[in-house]
């Protein structure tokens, strides 16, 4: 049999050869996978199940082919590409131990071992391994487990600068609002702030046809560019308490920046402007994103100054279990810290647990906060570890419900309705609604809550 | 990204000679680092806003009486001292009662210390003027050096008298020179299309990195990297390709699977020695690095080491722990580069199971706890060593490799200062 010449490519898969060429080991009749020599180890086929593995990127079926190629090429057998999954029919002295071993150390991640891949002696293994064969997807895709990675052009480029220049500030600002929970109080939920932000996820939308927009290196230049359009924004409607400000909401409002915009000269027109806010009681917090702080963190200092010398408060976006079993945020001195929520926190890791501690005790309680909320499994979570201010989908549901239970005007508004309208920050969407002063609250309450700590310093 | 040019004071300018010296020196580092992209920051202190500005804002101060500035400007001179005392930092006197620092890198302990002390000097007379935002404002060059002239050159007639000198003009300042332009998508098509066809062979370089045993240095191993700066001047003269971060990023993928290309040629590694490589995450898990890979000679199996960025590592930690686990299956060792003092206590380093962690030096270092440097099993790397301070601490907290003008093979030159 052939060995592969690229040990990125796995050959063009011939099911039906490798079917037949095993039915005829089964039956002892038919050649041997190698050319016959006196010595050679027996055949065995090796089944990797890549396509049991969720999340299953390119790059992961590339190094399979390359780690599997190398076998091929050790063990003189041929390379299959059976969909996501791969079979090896190969003559390995130890049986195709080590391989798999390797295959185990490499995949612990995404799959179990006795999950990743299964090892069937021929021909004594030959009917399980017809049996996985034939079940296994039908269909090939020559070279698909390796193509290379898409490489945007310069008119791609083009295009983005294209469809973002087309797109108005409305669209691609939209605003959210965290809450206090509260058990126990006459109001359980109050509404803690306003953030305004890109929307990230319908400017993903919109440029989801455009290959580079899938770089996430493209999409963070791109925001760092939109930023001075939200701050724009931003210095309109702070001082006149628009649709973008907490003026009319919950008076605490959140900006999400990157580090290059919060040290832009944008960010120190919005200091100056929102000083006679601030000096009335606005609170504004700045978001930045945690990722970015490992690429500069000078910049994350001088923006953490900058910001604590407008007065406004530090908050760090975007952390999620991984990174905060990993590090110690409070190390940053930030004054909140927002993170994300999944379903692997309903079972933490100890260093997860342990990082929780320390911040709570670093900080100070209520400090952290979760976000990305989108069922109320995460609120039991957070209220168990101290956890009292919530953000997320989940929570503009609960609070587009209230709004529609205690407004006056909400004969025929649909729940989606509410939900959109309290989102968006262009007139547009936000016209369809009677009662813009309940919209803008954020939440049917007589007064708003103040957010914890250091928030309102 | 490589720092290439270092700013220092030549004042060609004959505009320059009629400026304080202090003024001068700061225009001529707002000069440098627009023309080289050379990042500093820098906080200037209005110390003449607080005679007459009633303040506004925040914690602002009632108006300040007369002559209050006279009895602080020495105190907030020494308030300045710990940036002062930075990595290449510089006390400013621009005149007019006016002070800026500069520095190099990362000072977070010094900057808040500094910006503590200065509220400590302002707060401690109730009759001061305005807040500190308004006195101090922090900029990085080269983006904000022409605002930082306009506020460190605004005229006093905008603030109020001068009681020493009421009508005293300050001298002109010639604006810096126009920045090149950053990178923007198009031009970023345009230099990966070049950057693909380009020979980049004469822009391989090689740096060592010693391990020190016996008041020796001994070789290590060789770092294998392409000289960006070089290659950016040829192929784009009329960009920055340094100003726009992210941009930047994409385009070292580029120069990743440019210098694999380069070491799968036969005669690259031929008789090479141990050697490290600069990559992204993505890098590891390329057609190309498994082509690398496959080419690698016998020799060099297990004695290569792969230095990967802490925010490419933070960016996709599932992809880094994949590209990890892969990497060590074909015997690669992999290094964390370029941490700083803020990243050190901000990164459980022992979790992220490396087997080397780079530390760039800085005088900031000298600050840190010696006991962040033992966890976990990762050897440490100080690069940056160019001279004997630099050795000398790294030497003091029991740091085995270095890299840096300072570093070559052979007996450890004598170390002078404090430890």
């Amino acid at each position: 049999m052939a060995r592969p010449t690229d040990p990125t490519q796995p050959a063009p898969s011939a099911p039906r050869h490798l079917l037949e060429t095993i039915e005829r080991l089964a039956r002892a009749d038919g050649p041997r996978p190698s050319a016959p020599s006196a010595g050679l180890p027996p055949p065995t086929l090796l089944g990797l199940h890549l396509s049991r593995a969720p999340g299953l990127h390119a790059h992961h079926r590339r190094i399979a082919a390359a780690l599997l190629g190398e076998a091929a090429e050790r063990g003189g057998g041929q390379l299959h590409a059976l969909g996501a999954d791969m079979a090896l029919l190969f003559s390995p002295a130890d049986g195709g131990a080590a391989v798999v071993a390797t295959l185990a150390r490499v995949f612990a991640t995404l799959l179990p071992p006795e999950t990743l891949c299964s090892l069937w002696p021929l021909p004594a293994a030959a009917d399980p391994a017809l049996v996985w064969l034939r079940c296994a997807h039908a269909t090939t895709e020559p070279g698909s487990a390796t193509a290379p990675d898409a490489q945007a052009s310069a008119a791609h480029y083009a295009a983005l600068d294209g469809a973002l220049q087309s797109m108005s500030t409305g669209e691609i600002v939209h605003r959210q609002t965290a809450v206090l929970l509260r058990p126990g109080h006459a109001d359980p939920l109050v509404p803690a702030f306003r953030e305004v932000a890109i929307a990230t996820t319908a400017l993903e939308a919109r440029l989801a046809s455009l290959p580079a927009a899938s770089d996430p290196f493209l999409f963070s230049h791109l925001a760092t560019r939109l930023d001075q359009r939200m701050l724009a924004a931003l210095l309109q409607d702070v001082p006149a308490a628009g649709p973008l400000s907490a003026g009319t909401g919950p008076g605490a409002l959140h900006v999400n920046l990157t580090l290059p915009g919060a040290l832009s000269e944008g960010f120190a027109r919005l200091a100056t402007a929102a000083a006679p806010a601030l000096a009335a009681g606005l609170r504004i917090g700045i978001e930045l994103p945690f990722a970015e702080i490992f690429a500069d963190p000078t910049a994350y200092v001088l923006a953490r100054e900058r910001i604590r010398l407008a007065g406004m408060a530090v908050v760090l976006d975007g952390l999620t279990a991984d990174t905060l079993a990993l590090t110690a945020p409070e190390t940053l001195e930030p004054d909140l810290v927002k993170l994300s929520w999944s379903a692997s926190l309903l079972t933490p890791a100890p260093p997860v647990l342990q990082a929780i501690a320390r911040l709570n005790g670093a900080l100070g309680h209520g400090r952290l906060m979760l976000h990305r909320i989108d069922d109320e499994s995460a609120i039991g979570w957070g209220m168990r570890h101290g956890i009292v201010m919530f953000q997320g989908r989940y929570i503009d549901t609960v609070l587009a419900a209230a709004r529609l239970g205690a407004c006056p005007q909400a004969k025929g508004c649909t729940l989606r309705a509410c939900l959109d309208r309290a989102a968006a920050t262009d007139f547009g969407p936000r016209g369809g609604c009677r009662n813009l002063a309940l919209l803008d609250l954020g939440a049917p309450l007589t007064r708003p809550a103040t957010p914890p700590a250091r928030l309102a310093a | 990204m490589p720092d290439t040019h270092q700013p220092g004071l030549h004042p060609a300018d004959p505009h320059l000679f009629a400026l304080p010296p202090g003024l001068a020196a700061l225009t001529t580092l707002v000069r440098d680092c627009s023309v080289s992209g050379v990042a500093r920051q820098v906080l200037l202190l209005r110390t003449d806003l607080l005679d007459t500005h009633p303040g506004s804002g925040p914690g602002a101060r009632p108006a300040a009486r007369p002559g209050a500035r006279s009895g602080h400007l020495a105190r907030l001179r020494d308030a300045l001292e710990p940036l002062a005392a930075a990595e290449r930092g510089r006390l400013h006197e621009l005149g007019h009662d006016r002070l800026a620092v500069s520095w190099r890198g990362d000072a977070p302990d010094r900057l808040r210390r500094t910006l503590e002390a200065i509220e400590a000097v302002l707060g401690g007379n109730p009759l001061d003027g305005p807040a500190l935002p308004e006195l101090a404002r922090l900029f990085a060059l080269p983006r904000d050096g022409a605002a930082l002239l306009a506020l460190a050159t605004d005229p006093p007639g905008r603030i109020g008298s001068d009681p020493a000198a009421p009508d005293a003009p300050l001298p002109y300042v010639p604006p810096p020179p126009r920045p090149r332009p950053p990178l923007d998508p198009a031009s970023l098509g345009l230099m990966e299309t070049r950057l693909a066809a380009a020979n980049v062979a004469r822009f391989a370089r090689r740096r060592i990195v010693c391990r020190l045993g016996n008041d020796r240095f001994t070789p290590a191993w060789e770092t294998r990297y392409l000289n960006v700066a070089e290659l950016m001047s040829e192929l784009a003269p009329d960009r920055n390709a340094f100003a726009d971060p992210w941009l930047f990023r994409r385009l070292t993928r580029m120069f990743d699977r440019r210098m694999l290309a380069l070491l799968t040629t036969k005669a690259e590694l031929h008789e090479a020695g141990p050697f490290s490589l600069d990559l992204n995450v993505g890098g590891v898990l390329s057609p190309e690095f498994i082509r690398f890979d496959a080419t690698l000679p016998a020799a060099l199996r297990g004695q290569a080491v792969l230095a990967l960025h802490p925010a490419d590592i933070m960016a996709d930690l599932p992809t880094f722990t994949f590209a990890r686990a892969y990497a060590r299956a074909r015997g690669y060792r992999i290094l964390m580069r370029a941490l700083g003092p803020t990243l050190i206590p901000l990164l459980d380093l022992a979790a992220l199971e490396l087997d080397f962690v780079e530390l760039r030096w800085t005088p900031a270092l000298t600050a840190l706890d010696p006991g962040a440097l033992r966890a976990g099993t990762a050897r440490w790397l100080l690069s940056r060593a160019d001279g004997p301070d630099a050795v000398h601490w790294g030497r003091s907290v029991g740091i085995g490799l270095f890299q840096g003008d300072a570093v070559r093979p052979g007996p450890l030159p004598p170390l002078h200062g404090p430890p």
